[in-house]
């Protein structure tokens, strides 16, 4: 107990030195700004962000990345409540109810409240993650290849079946990625795989490259497709409009804290991301509700514990990401190849050995998160003026921002060129409906995947008995496995019943 | 049957639709190939033994997993009716085109001229022409892109260069 209070005391003399605090707070506004627009996710945001950290150190890198991050979360609430233009799924649940609250004249109440129940539930999971991570980490010091590589696995398995969607097309795009992670020099004998020739592939993809093509080009082009520019007029807000009534706040409390624990939970579990939290914390609310059909007419309750819960997951997804080194989704595996490019393997050893950037990460969430409760509520005024931007005029200066942002990292045209192909390859993969977060978990774990497999196999001498071996290893092979009988259970269902259905229903 | 297909697209108002393609089948075909062709371009790799697994292995077996599991979305989806939506021409055309324009010319040019191209040619990637307004927004961009990043962050690149 008192250990962890001086690895807390500890963290925040890391956070609170005035660049650590500068680059925190610089992180969470323009995270905030960026995050605002729509159809810019926290994915997106990051990855415009992202060659901009490069020239810091490591820690203060990770830190500006994770404001960057939940600032541009907070940011898509405000787009998905005052123009119910959500920037990612997550949001989405929020402009369920919140946008009927700024039709009922109810913004400033709404993004008042979103503001409290985020800092509530983004704080709740940091005290989780303070106890929970030294723990898991010490589990996961005993890990060796083979826990780590059926780890590893049911990971890769899980964030691609239990994500919204066709669980057989996610599964697809890990694969995808992992096929995309074996591109370059293999990493024991040398030998290049699919570089046709070109030597700048040598190294393998640039993530960041492969991350703006596939979130940042694809989205322009998606919309400048299909036109979809439609813009409503958002409510003007007054400082005075957003004090909610004593009634509105009690009723913010139960929502907050059930949304709180399904985000932690859902956040800790690989492969579930903040859409998956505050889709579950919705609809448990409506559950729970005396009044269910109110919802999506502007509840309070409907705002309160899916942007809680949304807050909750984001930090607590920080947990298995940098304790076991494995990212259970896509913004967590941006950031494991952020402090892999600074030379940091997260793991086990990254509570100990780095144990300045660990405590300072997350001394530097709540700093991080006191500040966006400070900021977020006298500059909407600001965002609503950034919303006002037309997108003909944004979406050139993003790609500007896209093509000297990567260009910069090693002062290479191909990767900008690499950014073109998978901004292409983006845009195809949304007509087929398939998911682009799960290969970039593919992408990012392939190495390590094949070198743990590669070291399991020599110790078990070429024998795969070895993964039933271990108990951590036999338990998340087992999961993995039934997570996959399931699926297949549930497509074969799905096939039967529509024979019996006539099609076209 | 057909009118009743017509109603269960997707997305009616924002798209156009191929007649011919289903887009689950598609969708399947096309991982179909990525799979096959990746595993046959890997089978030169070297597999390796079990006990010591060579550069083919996790691509060969990763392009059959691929290649199965198109098989397996395009068995799916033979019978699912959703076409696939047409994309449109202009925008990928000019965004290509802007970007391409970029990465040729900021070495020989200078990052101020290749980002005023860069902003013009993806302008007209967007209905209605604004002559105007593009020259400023492409002016405005690149020399605030300059300041950024060549006086800021230190980037090694001329801002205006001659040839």
């Amino acid at each position: 107990m008192s250990d962890v209070l001086s690895n807390l005391a500890h963290g925040f003399s890391v956070a609170l030195a005035p660049e650590m605090l500068f680059l925190c707070i610089a992180g969470a506004t323009i995270g905030m700004a960026i995050g605002v627009l729509p159809g810019v996710g926290a994915l997106a945001t990051i990855s415009i962000l992202l060659p901009f950290t490069f020239h810091l150190e490591p820690t203060g890198a990770i830190i500006m990345l994770a404001g960057i991050f939940y600032g541009a979360q907070y940011g898509g609430s405000v787009a998905s409540i005052l123009l119910n233009l959500p920037g990612t799924a997550s949001t989405a649940v929020t402009a369920l109810d919140g946008y009927p609250l700024t039709k009922k004249g109810k913004a400033g109440v709404a993004l008042f409240v979103t503001t409290i129940v985020s800092f509530a539930g983004g704080s709740f999971a940091i005290l989780v993650m303070i106890f929970l991570a030294p723990y898991l980490a010490s589990i996961a010091r005993e890990f060796g290849s083979t826990e780590y590589f059926s780890v590893m696995l049911l990971a890769l398995i899980a964030a691609s079946t239990l994500a919204p969607g066709s669980a057989l097309k996610g599964l697809a795009m890990v694969i995808f990625g992992l096929l995309l992670g074996t591109v370059g020099a293999d990493s024991t004998t040398g030998y290049y795989r699919y570089t046709f020739g070109n030597l700048e592939l040598v190294d393998g993809l640039n993530l960041i490259a492969v991350v703006m093509g596939l979130f940042g080009v694809s989205e322009i082009i998606a919309n400048l497709v299909s036109g979809s520019d439609s813009r409503q007029e958002g409510g003007t807000v007054s400082l005075k409009s957003m004090i909610p009534s004593r009634r509105e706040m009690s009723r913010t409390v139960g929502p907050t804290g059930r949304g709180s624990v399904v985000g932690v939970i859902v956040g800790i579990l690989p492969g579930l991301g903040p859409q998956v939290a505050s889709f579950i914390a919705y609809a448990l609310e409506k559950k729970a509700s005396k009044t269910p059909e109110r919802f999506g007419e502007g509840m309070i309750e409907g705002i309160s514990a899916p942007e809680a819960a949304n807050n909750a997951s984001v930090q607590a997804a920080f947990i298995p990401t940098l304790t076991l080194g494995i990212p259970g989704d896509a913004v967590m595996a941006v950031m494991v190849g952020a402090l892999m490019l600074h030379g940091i393997l997260p793991g086990p050893s990254l509570v100990v050995e780095q144990a300045d950037l660990f405590w300072g990460l997350i001394a530097s969430f709540w700093i991080g998160n006191v500040i966006l409760l400070i900021l977020n509520i006298p500059l909407i005024g600001v965002w609503l003026q950034v919303l006002r931007i037309p997108y003909r005029i944004l979406y050139p200066a993003i790609l500007m921002l896209t093509c000297i942002g990567v260009y910069s990292i090693r002062n290479s045209g191909f990767d900008v060129a690499i950014v073109l192909i998978f901004g292409l390859v983006g845009h195809g993969m949304s007509l087929l409906r398939l998911p682009a977060a799960p290969v970039l978990l593919g992408l990012v774990l392939g190495p390590l995947f094949e070198d743990h497999l590669r070291r399991a196999l020599i110790i078990g001498r070429g024998d795969p008995v070895i993964f039933l071996q271990s108990p951590i290893s036999l338990g998340a092979l087992l999961i993995a496995a039934s997570l996959l009988a399931w699926i297949g259970f549930r497509s074969i269902s799905n096939i039967l019943s529509r024979k019996k259905k006539p099609e076209g229903t | 049957m057909k009118a009743s297909n017509r109603r269960t697209v997707q997305n009616p108002e924002s798209s156009v639709q191929f007649k011919w393609a289903r887009r689950e089948f598609v969708c399947g075909l096309v991982l179909i190939v990525i799979g096959a062709l990746s595993g046959i371009d890997a089978w030169s790799f070297g597999f390796g033994s079990m006990a010591r697994i060579g550069p083919g292995f996790l691509p060969v077996v990763v392009s059959v997993i691929l290649t199965l599991l198109g098989l397996a979305i395009a068995f799916n989806g033979f019978m699912d009716p959703t076409r696939l939506e047409k994309s449109r021409f202009l925008p990928i055309a000019a965004i290509s085109l802007s970007m391409i324009t970029w990465i040729l010319t900021v070495q020989r040019f200078g990052f101020v001229p290749a980002t005023f191209a860069l902003v013009v040619i993806a302008s007209m990637a967007y209905p209605g022409r604004r002559v105007v307004e593009t020259l400023l927004a492409a002016i405005a961009i690149s020399v605030a892109g300059a300041v950024l990043f060549i006086t800021g962050f230190g980037v090694p690149l001329d801002y205006v260069a001659l040839p």
